[in-house]
């Protein structure tokens, strides 16, 4: 077993977590920006819109991106003109992650922001606050304990992601081989010690991951209480 | 000084609500005060007032200000009003300092950074006030008198044209409330603010004299000769109370003839 079979993995999931956390986040609070507060049917087919990759096969998002991103897909094609190709590279990988975690992180930050107090919102306004200012020095903070707790989720949903990512970036070892695509391989190739190796990895890092949530959720919940 | 008529609907049939109120306050005396039982809509007339509720029709004008007409699709936005509105329970930040949330309405983007020049202004509220040693402090460490004053100077410090207060003694200590209502009485009294008044505590009706609107079901209307009402009855709450119920009549009458 080479160590670079184990470090590789975990440092292109980490990467690929990370930037898909990154993008989903900037792209749901701008959707939760222009969507607050507002009801109608645009926002409530907007809304299940962007819980569709909770409930979707993965294979069937990886599906639908190689059609749009594909070397022959309607993006794919404009792009390759131009040099970027995304389907078998990290943005690849990176894309699919992003589409597969936005619902955790769009819906916790809905919820989050669903549940301030629309009188400190006002009280903002009245005080001449644009609604930018209101939604980035009132709402936002008071909901950053709810919209962390559903970033760590989805980092952690990120680093496992397999189905999706295989589709659309396939499994190069050291390129886009992740974690959970490693294992797949190890466990193929029959090599079981690496295998469990990175089983054991992903596994304490989730259950980590997933406490440090908890932990920001209790404490949030804990100081609501003594105010 | 305020010319309304506005109506607003929520809800269907049977359940619905309807706010139909058209009256004008004049801007002397100072205080006008909205008197009526809860659910009756002075906190929704407050609210339209200061754009925070959108009425179904009708116009809002203040010093001659047109802040909505839904005949020429005008509607202010509330951060355009220039009117300060102190919520029921004060409503503070509870993320920023008492310094803070009074600098809100400042320049800066960012309310924890603040220009030297604001501060000192805000020093200088807060001094008037007599809060300027709870700059630091966050809002729940305060008591209700405290955060009453937090939220008068930070409504005060956006220099507004028009002040809205809800209830503005509800959230405190019944022992408290005396005293304090005379302490922001006259320091309204020395800023010459037009102030209006929800209340439903005949106490704050004698203190504030001033007009008085009479709020029943949606419906409101202003009693002019409410110093002669007030002789013929020996308590405020006897006056209010008879004068609320001829409306309550009035209002149920052509109800029932459908």
């Amino acid at each position: 077993m080479e160590l670079s079979s184990i470090i590789l993995p975990l440092e292109l999931s980490l990467r690929v977590a990370g930037l898909a956390t990154l993008f989903s986040f900037l792209f749901a609070m701008l959707l939760a920006f222009l969507l607050a507060r507002k009801s109608g049917p645009i926002p409530a087919v907007i809304d299940a819109l962007c819980t569709l990759p909770l409930v979707l096969p993965p294979t069937v998002i990886g599906y639908y991106l190689i059609i749009v991103l594909g070397r022959r897909g309607i993006l794919g094609h404009a792009l390759s003109e131009l040099g970027i190709n995304i389907i078998f590279s990290l943005k690849g990988a990176v894309i699919a992650a992003t589409l597969v975690i936005f619902p955790l992180i769009y819906k916790s930050a809905r919820a989050a922001l669903e549940q301030v107090d629309q009188r400190l919102e006002n009280a903002a306004r009245t005080l001449g606050a644009s609604e930018l200012r209101v939604f980035l020095t009132i709402s936002l903070p008071l909901a950053s304990k709810g919209i962390i707790a559903g970033l760590i989720l989805a980092f952690a949903r990120g680093m496992g992601e397999f189905g999706a990512t295989l589709m659309v970036a396939g499994n190069i070892p050291g390129k886009t081989q992740t974690l959970s695509l490693a294992i797949y391989a190890a466990f193929q190739a029959g090599d079981d010690a690496t295998a469990t190796l990175l089983v054991i990895i992903t596994s304490f890092l989730c259950i980590f991951l997933l406490l440090t949530a908890e932990i920001i959720l209790k404490l949030s919940a804990y100081l609501r209480k003594t105010k | 000084m305020i010319q309304l008529r506005i109506a607003k609907r929520f809800g269907q049939g049977q359940r619905a609500f309807r706010l139909h109120v058209d009256f004008s306050l004049a801007s002397e005396p100072q205080f006008a005060i909205l008197f009526g039982a809860s659910g009756s809509g002075k906190t929704l007339t407050l609210h339209c007032l200061a754009g925070l509720t959108k009425p179904d029709t009708g116009f809002l004008v203040v010093d001659d200000r047109v802040l909505f007409d839904s005949q020429h699709k005008i509607c202010l936005p509330a951060r355009a009003r220039q009117i300060g509105y102190m919520f029921q329970d004060y409503a503070l930040f509870p993320h920023l300092t008492v310094l803070q949330n009074v600098c809100y309405s400042q320049s800066h983007f960012f309310p924890t950074s603040i220009a030297k020049r604001e501060r000192e202004r805000c020093m200088e509220l807060l001094q008037q006030l007599a809060i300027a040693h709870l700059e630091k402090r966050l809002p729940h460490e305060l008591s209700g008198g405290q955060r009453q004053r937090v939220a008068l100077a930070r409504a005060l410090y956006a220099k507004p044209k028009l002040l809205l207060l809800d209830e503005p003694f509800s959230a405190l200590d019944p022992l408290l409330r005396g005293q304090l209502r005379h302490e922001l009485k006259s320091i309204l009294r020395q800023l010459e603010l037009p102030t209006v008044i929800i209340t439903h505590d005949p106490d704050d009706v004698d203190c504030f004299s001033g007009q008085i609107v009479l709020y029943a079901k949606g419906q409101a209307r202003v009693i002019h000769d409410y110093a002669a009402k007030r002789a013929a009855h020996s308590t405020t709450t006897q006056c209010l109370l008879t004068l609320l119920a001829d409306d309550i009549q009035s209002i149920d009458k052509p109800a029932r003839s459908h």
